[in-house]
């Protein structure tokens, strides 16, 4: 045990062995050894050297650990891989029939039913299904795992309409060979929907994916680094004047704890596609006047709306925005709702927030740590030098 | 009281002393063993704060004294612990 606690010595600073090194190795002869005095030295070391660490090797230090910890999570994150295809719309017909038809056919391929099957039968996300709704899951895989996004779409100068000459399908997926799979199975569907209206055939098949698409782990590994070395710069700012650390925290604590008094509200949002577009913006007004409920058009997408409403119950706020869209579904294509609209589909659901949208509990207890620590640096510059040394 | 400085400084209050005597004398008046790690790390505070000073020479067993602003700072701790003590004493007297 002697010998292990001459070794914890050797971990000392150099420059604080080489003035107390003789005499603390005496010391450690007449204390003889033991765990006990073995842990001190070990604390001693630690303490020492960690106390003669300057500002650089510290932000080093924990810049280091933040790109290790980075670096695990980045390794640990799944492949995401991404297969795309690309199918052209055939130009013959009505333009903006076309373009209509289109619409539905890739709201009939990305509809619930649709990718429920297709989750069904790829098995796709097994761990989600067990804990969440089949619904979330739907929705889910279709804001974030599906795209079909038109390519080199263009204004029709003589009519006035969209055109979509062709359309990337992209899916993703941890596995690349499901990824192709899901892709090809979206794209059969995709020219299934549109027949015999829309004729649809496939330009670049559904890719294998070679290389994952994300995560981006070179980013990650920069953002651990960053991270680090921002802890490593507030640790030596609350070292130097750790009055305003603790008032900061405190502030941050305050404000987080006081941020529950304030009462909470839900957003709920539904997106649905009205044709013809034209009659998008008197249904924005009329669905605004109607009160409790907003709306507004999605700029890239001509015809495409949102309604959103929000309130202190997410059940009701959800209902409300189903209400209003099942009003429009209800109103479309009766000759005295004096709106023009043919059809209404539905892109979107009435979604229920999981989240409140008031208040962000994350900037008010940034601004408590902003306003404590601005609190602890006046409380220093007003205070009188009377604490003299402190131990 | 088991703040390693003051017990150093208590310690060297009647005079100098190395490191193993220093242990031996809190353990004696304080009844708190302060392992070899903790002592040097109080030394080494109060060395560079300059309330304790090493005295002779190129001995491995360094004796170290206290300075007359190490004598200061002790007396106004003592002082006011002295104040809590006796108020607490005097509350349980009478409580």
């Amino acid at each position: 045990m002697r010998r292990w606690t001459r070794l914890a010595a050797e971990l000392y600073p150099a420059a604080w062995r080489a003035r107390y090194g003789a005499e603390f190795e005496a010391l450690l002869e007449e204390a003889g050894g033991g765990w006990r005095v073995l842990g001190d030295v070990l604390k001693g070391a630690f303490d020492m050297q960690f106390s003669s660490w300057g500002f650089g090797r510290i932000t080093a230090i924990t810049g280091a650990a933040g790109l290790a910890v980075a670096a695990l999570v980045g390794w640990l994150t799944p492949n995401l891989y991404i297969s795309n295809a690309v199918v052209s719309v055939s130009p013959n017909g009505d333009g903006q029939k076309v373009a209509e038809n289109l619409r539905h056919a890739q709201a009939a391929a990305l509809s619930d039913d649709s990718l429920a099957s297709m989750i069904q039968q790829f098995n796709l996300y097994p761990n989600e299904r067990k804990t969440q709704p089949m619904a979330d899951v739907v929705a889910d895989m279709r804001n974030r795992r599906v795209m079909m996004a038109p390519l080199g779409g263009h204004r029709s100068p003589s009519k006035g309409v969209w055109a979509f000459p062709a359309i990337e399908v992209r899916f993703a997926d941890p596995d690349a060979a499901k990824a192709q799979a899901v892709n090809r199975e979206l794209t059969r569907r995709l020219i299934a929907a549109g027949l015999p209206a829309v004729e649809i055939t496939v330009l670049d098949a559904s890719s294998l994916p070679q290389s994952p698409a994300a995560p981006n782990r070179v980013t990650i590994v920069l953002f651990g680094l960053a991270i680090g070395t921002a802890a490593g710069l507030l640790f030596m700012g609350a070292r130097r004047w750790p009055a305003v650390a603790l008032a900061g925290i405190g502030g941050m604590v305050a404000a987080f704890g006081a941020s529950f008094l304030i009462p909470e509200r839900w957003t709920s949002m539904a997106v649905v596609h009205i044709t013809p577009p034209e009659a998008a913006p008197q249904v924005v007004a009329t669905v605004r006047r109607s009160g409790g409920v907003d709306a507004g058009m999605i700029n890239a997408n001509p015809g495409t709306l949102y309604l959103r409403a929000d309130g202190r119950d997410r059940m009701q706020t959800r209902l409300a925005v189903r209400q209003s869209v099942t009003r429009l579904i209800q109103e479309s294509g009766a000759p005295d709702s004096g709106r023009g609209v043919d059809s209404v589909v539905v892109l979107d659901p009435a979604s229920l927030p999981r989240q409140p949208s008031f208040p962000n509990r994350f900037s008010i207890a940034a601004l408590g740590l902003l306003a404590g620590m601005l609190a602890g640096v006046c409380w220093r510059w007003t205070r009188t030098p009377r604490e003299t040394i402190a131990t | 009281m088991s703040d390693p400085t003051i017990l150093v400084l208590a310690s060297l209050a009647d005079g100098q002393k190395h490191g193993y005597a220093m242990m031996e004398d809190i353990e004696r008046f304080a009844g708190v063993r302060l392992g070899p790690g903790t002592l040097y790390g109080a030394i080494t505070r109060l060395e560079q704060r300059g309330w304790i000073r090493a005295v002779g020479g190129g001995e491995r067993r360094q004796p170290y004294v206290l300075t007359a602003s190490g004598r200061a700072y002790l007396a106004e701790q003592t002082t006011a612990l002295n104040q809590v003590v006796r108020t607490a004493l005097g509350r349980l007297k009478h409580a």
